[in-house]
């Protein structure tokens, strides 16, 4: 890209053509006061939030719908600026409930961060505030409380361009002027949560989150979803470490983390709301012949059947660093030829984010030549079996083909729907309780931190480290 | 020399002790049997379990949950308290009530508590005050101080 220079507050600096002054201006680290303005949404100039001055131009201008220019003078922070910043603001409010008590998204909210910087703080107008209704439900989702919307349309062009179907619009004109969906009908979309995530005040929020806890006691810390194979970028969110936080759900809320070159800002509603699921029917003893062990007995059990495993089933669930010591234990120093891999079974796919397969890591199972097993393949278990993974709560087609006799050994966080088929179950830890990497569907490796810490159980690495420490011995 | 300095001491210790004594029962007895009022109240002992020492309006006693007209917390569940809170003893949890915020928990460790008020001053709904007048707050354990502020009692 050809580059452009321009001066910012009379420094200089050299920015990427073609840019608008707000995204040159961030790229260089300084910021712009914005609303309407959304890094993957078109420039709209709604808000006039983001004004600056340029010199040589008569008015102030909309930093997002202005490009760089070479040789441009702009100014961020003078008075002009700061003055009109306050006008608006002040407009903004005319009509603004001010429940920030109540709000979810108080402490995230933008015009709540500017007003600290720029605010009047004294109402000036003598007339009474505009109101509508203050709980509109969107969906079985979104929330809408027009009250508190500054129209900054952000949620219609999120509709408009990246989903591409009109669900949302401005309805009246003037200070009447509402958000509403045409006929008054739900949004019905795969990815109506993003509308929460990107308004920029509290007029969308998230009905599945509605107060349950503020914000600010939030952690983000940075996962991928695990859901489908795109792997897409999350901020799992958790309670902070204080005495009282923890009698709060562990897991709070998931949102999107940036990343332009997999999922933009956007995540589906499956990797929003459907990671509940991984919290649930967890299970925490090791069980042998329907009788809870503890760790000390599974390694002595353990101990008498690995030996006589010939049937190895991996799980593409499991992370990068744990297939390769199940396939360098089972592979190279066993010498086992039925290794194979099971995820869950491939579903709906789109042009927008959803994948059809429904597991983080099969490319890289599929990278180091194991066969993927599914409904139709035929083959047949012998001996005893080492089966990873926790979607064998659906899955009748293995348990069918493993006989009665052969002594099978389940490693799964989860309680198995087929518990008289096993003979010893191994309690591993969830997808948010281990580390690793995944790799996507186009070959790009992410690495996954461990977000919650839970002693009871161990790791499929773990685990493996354990197998492999009873196997050498020998 | 050291001890003839120490019984020195006493002795100015016991007239003062004395002048005390003297000079309180002078104006108790003007005051209760003569029914003489001075500006000096004399004695200012108070008989503690039945009679108890009145309070500033601004002294720090246990805290108090207020309710609206309906019987409904007037806490909202902001958690502002909670966040003001220097030595974390605040629990609260909201829950949408008739489409309204309110909180169905609410929670005050008092073995915590440090009585500083800030979750008094941070409430925007006048909620939570420590205006109860209680300051004789007693248990057997520990488990006893955990009150629970949206039972009425």
């Amino acid at each position: 890209m050809p580059k452009v220079k321009i001066k910012i507050n009379d420094v200089e600096y050299e920015v990427e053509q073609g840019l608008s002054v707000l995204d040159a201006a961030e790229s260089v680290g300084i910021e712009i006061p914005h609303f309407c303005a959304h890094k993957y949404l078109k420039p709209a100039g709604l808000c006039r939030m983001c004004l600056v001055e340029i010199k040589g131009a008569r008015k102030l201008q909309t930093s997002c719908t202005t490009p760089v220019k070479e040789g441009m003078e702009v100014y961020t922070e003078s008075d002009a600026v700061v003055k009109a910043r306050k006008e608006i603001l002040e407009l903004h409010l005319a009509n603004h409930p001010l429940d920030c008590p109540e709000c979810d998204q108080a402490g995230d909210c933008l015009l709540q961060k500017y007003y600290d910087k720029y605010g009047l703080y004294e109402r000036r107008f003598d007339i009474e505030r505009t109101h509508f209704e203050k709980d509109v439900i969107l969906s079985d989702n979104l929330i809408l409380d027009r009250e508190r919307c500054i129209l900054c349309q952000r949620c219609v062009r999120f509709s408009e361009e990246i989903l591409g179907e009109k669900l949302l619009a401005v309805f009246e004109r003037g200070s009447r002027s509402y958000i509403a969906t045409y006929n008054d009908e739900k949004i019905s979309t795969l990815y109506s949560g993003n509308f929460a995530e990107i308004c920029p005040v509290g007029a969308i929020t998230d009905r599945r989150f509605r107060f349950k806890i503020r914000n600010w006691f939030l952690i983000k810390k940075e996962s991928i979803c695990p859901l489908c194979e795109r792997g897409c970028n999350i901020y799992v969110e958790t309670p902070k470490d204080r005495p009282y936080l923890k009698n709060y759900e562990r897991l709070q809320r998931i949102s999107s983390r940036d990343n332009p070159e997999i999922n933009k800002s956007f995540i589906c509603d499956r990797g929003r709301y459907d990671l509940f699921s991984l919290e649930e029917n967890r299970i925490f003893k090791g069980i042998y012949e329907m009788e809870e062990v503890g760790w000390q007995k599974i390694k002595k059990i353990l101990k008498e059947h690995l030996f006589t495993i010939e049937t190895v089933i991996l799980s593409s669930w499991m992370t990068n660093e744990e297939i390769d010591l199940a396939l360098s234990l089972f592979k190279d120093y066993l010498n086992l030829k039925n290794i194979y891999f099971w995820g869950n079974p491939a579903g709906d796919e789109d042009e927008i984010l959803i994948k059809k397969d429904k597991n983080p890591n099969s490319y890289y199972l599929e990278h180091k030549k194991v066969k993927r097993l599914n409904s139709k393949s035929k083959v047949d278990f012998k001996g005893s079996t080492l089966i990873f993974g926790d979607f064998f709560r659906e899955n009748e087609f293995v348990m069918k083909k493993i006989e009665d006799e052969s002594f099978v050994i389940l490693i799964s966080p989860y309680i198995p729907s087929f518990p008289e088929k096993i003979n010893l179950l191994i309690p591993s830890a969830n997808f948010f309780e281990k580390e690793g990497s995944y790799t996507n569907f186009e070959g790009r490796v992410q690495k996954v931190e461990r977000i919650f810490e839970n002693d009871k159980v161990k790791t499929e690495y773990e685990i493996l480290e354990m197998i492999e420490s009873i196997l050498r011995k020998k | 020399m050291r001890g003839f300095l120490y019984f020195f001491e006493t002795i100015k210790g016991l007239l003062i002790t004395a002048k005390h004594l003297i000079v309180n029962s002078f104006f108790h007895t003007l005051n209760y049997i003569f029914r003489i009022k001075t500006k000096r109240k004399g004695s200012v002992t108070y008989q503690y379990p039945e009679e108890k020492k009145p309070l500033y309006p601004r002294d720090r006693t246990l805290h108090k949950m207020m309710f609206r007209d309906d019987g409904k917390p007037r806490c909202v569940g902001c958690m502002l308290c909670v966040t003001a809170c220097p030595s974390d003893c605040i629990y609260v949890k909201a829950e949408e009530v008739d489409g309204e915020k309110i909180a169905t928990t609410f929670i005050v460790n008092v073995n915590r508590c440090a009585f500083c008020g800030y979750c008094v001053e941070a409430c925007p709904e006048d909620a939570i005050r420590m205006d109860s007048g209680k300051l004789d707050f007693v248990g057997y354990s520990t488990n006893e101080m955990v009150l629970n502020l949206l039972k009425r009692n």
